[in-house]
Formats: structure tokens, sequence, C-alpha cells
């Protein structure tokens, strides 16, 4: 049995293939139903497929991905077919950049990235390792005997603290971030780096798959949609996108900044996310004042990095309610310490939707949550605001 | 280096902008290896801020200054194209700033296609600022110079604007130069004239310039655009029919009826200035307050007032209007169809493409019609290079089934089952193309879902 599941339940595969260079045989764990498989075309994230396992096997695999592929997928196979040279690699990076990872005791999630981000390509990069208010000296002793990384303590807790505290000990014009539980694909830096070429885009962000779908909570992370914001490129302007659905282009554990934009909008805000009352959120705020302040986002589909999730049903629920409690900090910021309505007329519309959900769910609509759920995001929901000012006193 | 185009002229009008126009001049001053034998005629036209004073000083380029009161800009463009000595003329505005190299890129297009019309990109010099107008207007400039420079777009003639373009100079005589008339969409009008006079319209990517509308452009003067180019549509209407295809204030009757307040506005002869002066002042509460929907929807309004308003200048009675929009737009003229079959690869119907240059082209695959290249009398006949650019945008399902019944993508494997694979492209369908924000949430439900409905995790 993998670490993890409780008895007898069933896990799924995650794996990285390219249609051209496929096994002759799909072969996971027996106790693996299906697989998640992140398709590659000419070595180039694509898009994704969901594939049945009988177990733990595929003998098929290349018809059972054709027929689970999805739309972006397709797409990138008929442009490749029609172009070859438009699934080119990015290139080097004109000028070297600085990777940052804050940290807080979690040493043994933290080797793995650090093991990842020193496999990539090295362009000059520098990797910074915030670690973040630490209660052991793990984190320093792992890193001791790594000439490449630069350890930095930051003892006032808090993960935009953390990131703020990487921002000024950067050199360099732009910043990618990434989480201590996850670990990037080998190309993730350099694909991020090429958005940059414009010099509107402030940041970029890229999709983030799971290292592993061990537990139900897991999958219930990903199949909801996790860190995925599927595998389309999209261009995130103030003109056609609202900021405050800032969101939608990802998380804090991808993304990128370029550190001239935030002199003109600020730096990450330390009242928002981990060791704060709101949980979460400084990265979808810092999302919007870029989007509002005339900057550019792009994610980059290809710009890929793995993560793992939570592990126990508790963890889940606990980071879901973190997710309402903090976007609805976000708006109850903007609205009320900003002075912004859109910020209220988002927040209501929210609310509005929520109890439409409540109400299909009471009837028990297939495909929507239990109410007690429903009824838990609600109430999370609700804390923003108080959870909001509360950190500001802090 | 200059053989083929021994002279060249820059044609600059310009309107008490000195300082871009200082810019622009230091630009083209640069190191541009062509300044030897260039002229620049500056199209002074009703400047009162110290324009000729400033070009008086400037003794390190070819000037020549022609003076006009205050004519418009396509009068000014013919008379600085018709002073002008060189054989190129490369038009520019005055708020577009030329990079490196502009001036030898101009050169080099059309060499590569003599008696053509160029145009080079300039999108919108990089700014952020965090204002909704701002924005929306950088938005659709870059979008537009992104479409342009799209392989496989198809030029049409609202892809003709003078901020920067090159015609050689007989050219320019054959066609007549702008008909100054117009006072906003003078371009459009020679677009068409382009085109149907059959020259070559072209895109130069390299001949970039960077456009600093956020320095010359404001809400206030975008109303006053929108009121000329609602004057100039109901011209262009009257000159050439088919464009009404594409002109709003034809567009615009909803079932046949010209809306209420449309047509009060129309009727009313500025009666409701002031108020729609009230409601600009609006604006900027609303964009303080966040309120973007409300922001652009007023906006778009406002500029909608100006257009009708423009209209009824240009068509002085309802009743004219109403005819305008009545009269049936002539249709499209069915040509006969080029067939062309992918099957074999593309090269073959490329060639075959730009051979004929034709309205039409039947797309097949084998003996499968994939789907047709439409005709267009507003745009520049098919050329080879828009095929697969074509097959991919609008024909990608259909050709990739096309590709699974042929067995190319399974290797000539009998033992797939293809009809599975097909119905897979199908089910794949809505959600082609470019993302919307909750779609991919969509489709990855509908993955999860459709494999894990027997197990557990799945409920």
């Amino acid at each position: 049995m993998t670490t993890g599941s409780t008895g007898g339940a069933s896990t799924m595969a995650v794996l990285d293939l390219d249609i051209d260079d496929l096994p002759a045989v799909i072969e996971a764990r027996p106790t693996d139903v299906a697989a998640l498989v992140l398709l590659r075309v000419q070595g180039r994230p694509a898009g994704q497929a969901v594939v049945p396992l009988v177990n733990g096997r595929c003998d098929t695999p290349r018809q059972a991905l054709l027929e689970g592929a999805d739309s972006a997928f397709w797409e990138a196979l008929l442009s490749s077919r029609l172009d070859p040279s438009r699934s080119a690699p990015p290139p080097a990076p004109k000028a070297p950049a600085t990777v940052a990872v804050c940290t807080r005791d979690r040493t043994e999630d933290l080797r793995r990235c650090v093991a990842a981000l020193l496999a990539m390509p090295d362009d000059g990069q520098e990797i910074l390792v915030v670690d973040n208010a630490p209660r052991t000296e793990a984190t320093h002793d792992l890193l001791a005997g790594m000439p490449r990384i630069r350890y930095i303590r930051e003892d006032r807790p808090g993960l935009d603290v953390a990131r703020n505290r990487a921002l000024q000990e950067a050199r360099t014009e732009i910043v990618a971030f990434t989480d201590d539980d996850a670990a990037p694909d080998a190309l993730w830096l350099r694909t991020l780096l090429r958005n940059f070429d414009d010099p509107l885009v402030g940041a970029a962000t890229g999709p983030t798959l799971p290292i592993e779908l061990e537990t139900e909570a897991q999958m219930d992370f990903q199949r909801f949609g996790g860190f995925l914001r599927g595998y389309k490129r999209m261009v995130l302007d103030g003109a056609t996108h609202d900021p405050l659905l800032g969101w939608h282009a990802g998380a804090g554990v991808n993304m990128a900044l370029r550190r001239s934009a935030l002199s003109s909008i600020g730096p990450f805000d330390e009242a928002l996310d981990a060791g704060t009352p709101t949980q979460a959120g400084g990265d979808a705020d810092m999302y919007r004042r870029l989007i509002a302040g005339g900057w550019r986002i792009v994610y980059d589909p290809e710009a890929l990095n793995w993560h793992r999730h939570r592990r126990s049903a508790e963890e889940l629920v606990r980071q879901m309610w973190g997710y309402e409690v903090a976007g609805s900090a976000v708006l109850w910021k903007t609205f009320a310490w900003e002075g912004n309505w859109g910020g209220l007329v988002q927040y209501l519309s929210w609310f509005a939707r929520e109890l439409a959900l409540l109400g299909y769910s009471i009837r028990r609509r297939p495909g929507t949550p239990a109410p007690a759920v429903v009824l838990k995001r609600i109430r999370g929901g609700m804390e923003g605001a108080r959870a909001y000012a509360r950190a500001k006193r802090a | 280096m200059n053989d083929m185009w021994p002279d060249i002229s820059v044609v600059v009008p310009t309107h008490n902008r000195m300082a871009l126009l200082g810019r622009l001049l230091d630009a083209l001053a640069a190191k541009d290896k062509t300044q030897d034998t260039m002229e620049i005629v500056i199209v002074a036209d009703g400047c009162t801020d110290g324009t000729l004073a400033m070009l008086a000083k400037r003794t390190d380029l070819h000037l020549r200054v022609l003076e006009l009161p205050g004519s418009g800009p396509a009068a000014a463009r013919n008379a600085g194209a018709a002073a002008a000595r060189g054989g190129l003329l490369i038009f520019l505005d005055d708020d577009v700033i030329p990079g490196k190299g502009f001036v030898a890129a101009h050169i080099a297009a059309h060499r590569r296609c003599p008696d053509a019309v160029v145009i080079g990109p300039y999108p919108p010099a990089p700014h952020t600022a965090p204002d909704l107008f701002r924005l929306r207007l950088r938005h659709w400039w870059i979008s537009h110079f992104k479409e342009i420079a799209r392989p496989g777009h198809r030029m049409r003639y609202t892809d003709l604007l003078t901020g920067n373009l090159s015609v050689p100079a007989a050219l320019w005589v054959r066609l007549g130069g702008l008909d100054p008339a117009y006072h906003a969409h003078e371009d459009y009008e020679l677009g068409l004239r382009v085109l149907q006079a059959g020259v070559p319209l072209i895109f130069a990517p390299e001949a970039r310039a960077l456009h600093f509308e956020h320095e010359t452009m404001t809400v206030e003067r975008s109303f006053r655009r929108a009121f000329e180019e609602g004057r100039a549509d109901v011209m262009l209407a009257k000159r050439s029919p088919e464009v009404r295809r594409d002109l709003r204030a034809i567009l615009w009757r909803r079932d046949r009826r010209i809306a209420p307040v449309d047509r009060l506005i129309f009727s009313g002869g500025g009666r409701m200035d002031r108020m729609a002066g009230w409601a600009a002042r609006r604006l900027v509460w609303l964009e303080r307050r966040g309120l973007r929907g409300l922001h652009g929807g007023l906006l778009r309004r406002l500029q909608a007032y100006w257009y009708i308003r423009g209209l009824s200048t240009g068509l002085r009675s309802f009743a004219n209007w109403q005819a305008l929009a009545d009269e049936p737009v002539p249709a499209v003229l069915p040509a006969t169809p080029l067939q062309v079959d992918i099957r074999d690869g593309f090269d073959t119907a490329e060639a075959a493409i730009d051979a004929a240059r034709p309205d039409t082209v039947e797309i097949r695959y084998g003996h499968r019609l994939l789907g047709t290249m439409g005709p267009d009398d507003l745009a520049e006949p098919w050329r080879g290079a828009h095929l697969k650019p074509f097959v991919e945008k609008h024909l990608s399902l259909r050709y990739l089934q096309a590709l699974v019944v042929d067995g190319l993508l399974d290797g000539h494997d009998d033992r797939t089952d293809r009809i599975a694979i097909m119905e897979a492209i199908e089910r794949a369908k809505p959600y082609f193309g470019q993302q919307r924000s909750p779609w991919t949430w969509y489709e990855q439900f509908e993955q999860w879902r459709r494999v894990l409905k027997d197990t557990k995790a799945g409920q």
C-alpha cells in the first residue's frame, strides 16, 4: 500500500509522456484506477489526458491517450504537424534571474524542491531560500552543503513577509517564486523568462500539476482544478480582464515577477497569505494590483512545475476554507480600504452564486458538494473582512 | 544600397506637437544609412506652438517645411506628397517615432515587391497607465498589429493606416492620393482603392515604429474622432456600396429599425450635447470607484452618441439614414472556386493558390470537402500563405479527423479504434480555440468524470 492512502482506497498514477515517444504499455501500481497524464508534443507540454487503468495497466496507451486528450493537446498536435519549428524549446535568457523559495519547517519537501531547482540548466540564475521564522535549524543544515544556494533567514513570520524579503535580497530584474512543496520542470524558469521580452509584462505564471495522487483529498483538489489554469496561453490585460479576477492567472507556487513593476504598485501585502488570519491571497492581490496598474500577466502553459497537494481530508478542508477567507479578504480590502466599489460588487455576486449553489446542494443536484461543505465555504467568505482587519492590526 | 530608390521622402503632417516632432526628427537623424539622400517633408498644418521656429533650427537633416492653414491630415499628406522629390514616399504620423533601420526596412520591402503599398507596425510605446480609457486604447492597438502580423492574415482595406506607410511616388500619383473631404477614415478609403486596383498591400514587420498615442489621445479627442468617423462613414457608404456591410451606421439597425434613442440623438442635432458633456464628466468618478462595467458602457454609449451626431451632419435627415440602412447591400459575387487537395501535403495546394490568386478556395482532403475559404470583396485575393493558418484556425477538427481516418496519427496501426478517436475529437470541439476563463475547468472536470464515474473517486 502506498503512503498516505487508507486501506483499500484507490490511487491514481501521474505520468509525463510524449505522444511521439510512448511506451508500449502503461504499467503503474495495482491500486491505480486511472492515470493523469501530462501530454507533451515534441517535448513541449501540450495538454493532458485522464485514462482508465485496469489493475494498474493499460495495454494500448496511444489509443487511450488520444481518446482522453483535451482540446489543447489536439491544437498543439495540429500546430506541430503543420509547422514543426513552432515547438521550439525556450531560449536561454538574455539576463540571469533569481529563483526564490519561501519555506518553513518542511525540510523533506524542500530537499526535493532544491534538487529539481539545481537540475535546471544553469543560466546564471541565483537561488534564494528564505527560511521563514523556523522552529529548527534543519533547513539551515540541509542547505549548508550547497554553495549554489543562498540561505536567508527571515524571523518575522508570514509568507508575504518572506516574499518581500526575497524581492529585497534579489539582485536581478526578474524574480521567480515557487513553494517548498513544489518541484519545477527542467525548463520551467527559461519558459517563464521568455515572456518578459514584452516590457508590459509584469508577471508570468504557469500550470502546476500534482506530484502524486495518493489520497482522496489530493484527487479532489486536482479534479476541481487545483492550481491548473489549462494548457492555453492567456494574456491578462486590464482592458479585457477585471483585475479582481487576477487569480485566473494562477497561484504563487508558479510565478515570476518584474521587480521594476513592483516599484510602482508596491510589494506584497503583509496582511495577506499564510501566517496571517487571512491565510492566503497574497498572490491574487499582487495580480490584481499589477493588472489594475496597467501591467500584463502572461499565463504560459509550458512553464510547468509540480506540487505535492495536501494529503489528508482535514488539511484540504482547512485549505479550501483558507481560500474562501482570502478571496473575500482581498475583495473587502479593495472595497473598504481602497474605496473601490468593484470589490463590493464582486463580493455580492460571489455571495449570490454561493446561495444558489446551496440551493442546488440541498436539492441534491448531481455534481454539487454536500450542503455542509457549501455552508462552510459561505462562512469562510463571511470571515474575510474581519480577518483582514485583524491582520492589519497585527 | 540606394541604387533602386535613389531618393526617399519622409512625409510628416503635424499640428501643434512640437516636442514629439522633435523626437521624431532625432530618431530619423540617428544613424540610418539612407539619411544622406533622404529628405524630410514636414507639413505644418495650422501650427501655432513654435513648431516652425523649432524646425528652422534643425540643420542636421534635409528638411523641407510646408505651411497649411489647418486643412486636415489628408490634405496635408497630399500636399507633402506633391512637394516631395523622392521616388519613394514614407508617411509618418507626428506621434510615431521610427525605430532602428526603419527606412531601410521600408526600402527592402519595396525591393521584394515593387509597385506595392507597404505598411509597418506602430504599436503603442510601452506605457502602464492605470487608466481604463488608456488601457482599452492600448489594447486595441496591440491587438490590431498582432492580428496583422499573424501568419496568414488576409489584408483588408481597414488594415491600411497612414501612420507608418510607404508608397512609390508614381503609384501614389496613379492612385490619386487621399481624398481630402475625409477627416477620418481617409486611410480606409484609400485602402479600398488600393485593393480594388489590385495593388498588393504588404506588411513589413521590420519597419517598426512606436506610437506615442498615450501622449496625444484623450477621451475628448476620441469623441471628436467618433464624430468625424460618423461623417466619414456616410461618405464611404455612398462611395462604395459593398463597404456598407462593415459600417456601424448600417450594422446598428436592429430588426431593420433604428433604435429610438439613436433616432432621438440623430434628430436632436446637438440639443443633447450638454447632457453628453455632463455624462462624460461622470466617467472619472466611475473609474475612481472601480465600476469598470459602467465606465465601459458609458464610454461606448458616448462614442456612439458622437458617431450618430456625425452621421446626422453627413445625412441631414433621418429619412436619409433610414433609406441608407434599408438599401440592400450588394451580395458578394459567388466566384467559381479553386479546388485544392491537401492530402498529399500543402506545397502543391499553396502553389496553385499563389498562381490563381482566387476569391474562393475549396479545400479538400482526398474526396472529403474540409471547408471553403470564402470570398470577400473588401480583402485581398487569397494567397498560398493563407492556407495553413486557415486550416489551423477554422478547419482543425475536420483536418484532424481526416488524419485519424487515414491512420496518420496511429502510425497505420490497424488495431486502433479510429471511430473512438474521432468521437473524442468531436467531444473536445466546444473547447477548441482561445481559452475563456471558466471553460478550462469544465473541460478538465469532464475529463475526470468520464474516467472515474464508475469508481469511488469519481463520486
